[in-house]
């Protein structure tokens, strides 16, 4: 059986455009269409399709306003020229946010993330998720999953990262997520004053950390305000002392 | 930023240049955000994006329309033109618009005859049309009618952009509030106290944005 899809854009062109463009995936069946938030509360509810693609500027009701009022609730992706949604959108437990203009290409990395949401394999980047929408910069939270939704997690509660291999597990405070990317990606969109990368497989937060201190062998290890002990390489240890100066 | 009209007529033709041109440079950019919107302007190339399989000489001529308003924009160096140069202008943003929206927008227009070459501010037509498309017709479910006129008596030029349905957010959300707010500076600026703008509903549902600039026929510079 294929997947039932909805579409709600107030433009018929941007309507009409994705629809082509969701074509090309068989797996996939557009079953409605809205051009307005009221009339896509009404569609969705009556069609229940598994996924919905949300203009945002709507007439009538934004797309985000329409999530909270469905009795049936279906995997979101936004769509919107407006990039200052985008948080607003994940809190909303979007699967993908997508920023007009997109082709084609776009929307395929959108449609993996869909297929992960539901249910299969995907090589989704769940850092993706928020930089191919908002572009560079060190990030300020990471989406990480519970349950069915996304939910936004503030960087600075987060103690420390160590890389598990394919994955990423994160630390904050008693809770621990599994997000599947790479420890270097990571890196690379962390605030390099308060993230240090201590070890091949270790970050941490240095608002964390009590203490960096030798154990009984001689190692560095920095000690984290949880009690966590994480190794400190010979090689980081100098750029500590280099940050330090 | 208003200065009463008592001081402003005391202020001689170069103190009043200086202020314009000032006024100008700090505008210019200004002008860019807010004439074409940059949401305007990722809307419209989503529109290009989608057309290119399905219509492809529609999509052209989309991406021509906005690379002459964008060329426009940032060429336009002069703070008054010909209402035909303004027109054309407008026209091309309505015909992105009317792309976008569809059957959900109609334009009417009526220029009186003649009047294409008397000398008005630039992109003053452009804020109160884009006004009534932003704030009248987008927010609308049902299609939204524009009433775009320019009558001349022997001594004023009033121009008159009119829609159906409330203006909603006119009073400040989303920056409708500081186009017309920037427009009524350059007015002063510009005419002191000769140009005048007024912006309201209408009975039986609907918006006016009223322009009123003293008659001047010839090229501008």
């Amino acid at each position: 059986m294929k997947v039932p899809a909805f579409v709600a854009d107030d433009e018929p062109i941007a309507r009409a455009g994705l629809r082509a463009m969701l074509g090309a995936f068989d797996w996939l069946e557009v079953v409605g269409e809205a051009a307005d938030g009221e009339s896509a509360v009404r569609g969705i509810n009556a069609l229940r399709p598994e996924l919905a693609f949300l203009d945002v500027q709507m007439p009538g009701l934004l797309g985000t306003a329409v999530p909270p009022r469905l009795e049936h609730r279906p995997f979101v992706v936004f769509t919107t020229a407006y990039s200052e949604h985008a948080v607003r959108a994940f809190e909303l437990g979007a699967v993908d946010y997508l920023l007009k203009p997109f082709g084609p290409a776009r929307l395929a990395a959108a449609m993996e993330r869909v297929r992960g949401a539901l249910g299969e394999p995907t090589s989704v980047d769940p850092i993706e998720r928020l930089s191919g929408a908002i572009g560079g910069g060190p990030i300020t939270r990471l989406f990480v999953r519970s349950g069915t939704t996304l939910v936004p997690l503030a960087v600075e509660r987060i103690s420390w990262f160590e890389a598990d291999g394919d994955y990423v597990i994160v630390r904050a405070g008693t809770t621990r997520h599994v997000l599947h990317l790479s420890l270097s990606h990571l890196a690379s969109r962390l605030d390099p004053k308060r993230f240090v990368r201590v070890h091949r497989t270790h970050i941490v937060n240095l608002d964390h950390v009590r203490a960096f201190k030798r154990d009984a062998g001689g190692n560095l290890e920095a000690e984290l305000i949880d009690g966590a002990r994480v190794p400190v390489s010979r090689a980081r240890a100098q750029d500590l002392r280099a940050l330090g100066r | 930023m208003s200065v009463p009209a008592g001081m402003l007529a005391t202020m001689d033709a170069n103190a009043r240049a200086a202020r314009a041109e000032a006024v100008s440079a700090r505008t210019q950019l200004a002008a860019l955000r807010a004439q074409l919107h940059p949401h305007f302007l990722f809307n419209a190339l989503h529109t290009v994006v989608q057309l290119i399989p399905v219509e492809p000489a529609r999509a052209a001529e989309a991406a021509e329309l906005v690379a002459e308003l964008l060329r426009a924009t940032i060429e336009e160096q002069r703070d008054q033109v010909r209402l035909g140069e303004e027109w054309s202008f407008v026209s091309r943003y309505l015909a992105i618009e009317r792309i976008r929206f569809g059957d959900r927008l109609v334009v009417r227009t009526d220029m009186g005859a003649g009047l294409l070459d008397e000398i008005v501010p630039s992109f003053a037509l452009q804020t109160l049309v884009e006004n009534a498309v932003r704030h009248g017709a987008a927010p609308r479910v049902a299609p939204t009618e524009i009433v775009v006129t320019a009558a001349g008596s022997a001594s004023e030029l009033t121009l008159s952009v009119r829609n159906e349905g409330d203006l909603a957010g006119v009073a400040g959300e989303n920056g409708a509030g500081t186009g017309l707010a920037r427009l009524r500076e350059r007015l002063t600026v510009l005419y002191g106290s000769a140009a005048r703008l007024a912006c309201g509903p209408i009975g039986g549902g609907g918006f006016e944005a009223v322009l009123v600039v003293p008659r001047h026929r010839g090229s501008a510079a």
